[in-house]
């Protein structure tokens, strides 16, 4: 792992599009700003970890799981007018 | 004439066994669904007679539940960003689908708000869209609309 010391105010850019600013830093928490494209998602690695278990914690292998909800919920059925 | 090699379509589904495909079941994620980020092919299946629908990726053993988010009370008003926009190719936002994905936990189930799945059901793209608000969970007790 690269490890940088920065100052408050000071910059850090990552290739030639993502600049990483150190806005602020109260007690133990640090305040960051990120300019980057779009197409670049920045999230707290919590949200994306939190994500994707649930995701795969998601995935049904087995027609009873699925019976069982559709039961549960009382959508077995369409609306008679469908 | 000439067959599209999408024409015909056989997936294995550990849910349904050998199916046949529609080629307007097929869904492009071009990022994947987190988790699964290798899995850009994906079939929105009816499951059997319900309103409920099923993603099956096309090559692996992956299924996902998915509640249309119209069935729930917790229908959410969100805005999607440009980046997203553009990513499903969407023209006008009556062409779009948001759906949960359900989680069964001890016979209850979840859903993942935070985190619903999005289709445009024009340009057949979808992705994995994430709500920007703290206060939104990723795994919320469904409640039906109308429902008790």
């Amino acid at each position: 792992m690269l490890v940088l010391k920065r100052k408050v105010g000071e910059v850090i850019r990552i290739a030639n599009d993502i600049e990483v600013h150190v806005l602020a830093v109260e007690g133990e928490v640090i305040k960051l700003g990120f300019n980057a494209p779009k197409h670049i998602s920045i999230l707290r690695s919590e949200v994306f970890e939190a994500i994707k278990s649930e995701n795969i914690n998601a995935i049904v292998s087995k027609p009873d799981d699925t019976r069982f909800v559709l039961e549960k919920l009382g959508l077995g059925n369409k609306k008679p007018n469908n | 004439m000439k067959e599209s090699a999408v024409e015909n379509l056989v997936i294995h589904s550990a849910l349904y066994g050998e199916i046949n495909i529609l080629p307007e079941q097929v869904y492009h994620f071009s990022n994947g669904i987190i988790g699964f980020e290798h899995l850009n092919e994906f079939a929105l299946l009816p499951y059997e007679d319900s309103q409920l629908f099923t993603l099956q990726a096309f090559s692996d053993e992956i299924g996902l539940m998915l509640i249309p988010a119209s069935l729930t009370e917790q229908h959410l008003q969100f805005e999607l960003d440009k980046q997203t926009i553009d990513k499903l190719e969407v023209k006008t936002a009556e062409k779009i689908i948001v759906l949960y994905i359900l989680r069964i936990i001890d016979g209850t189930p979840y859903i993942n708000q935070k985190a619903p799945i999005i289709l445009s059901t024009i340009s057949k793209k979808g992705c994995q869209y994430i709500v920007q608000d703290d206060t939104i969970s990723v795994r919320v007790p469904l409640v039906l609309k109308g429902g008790t």
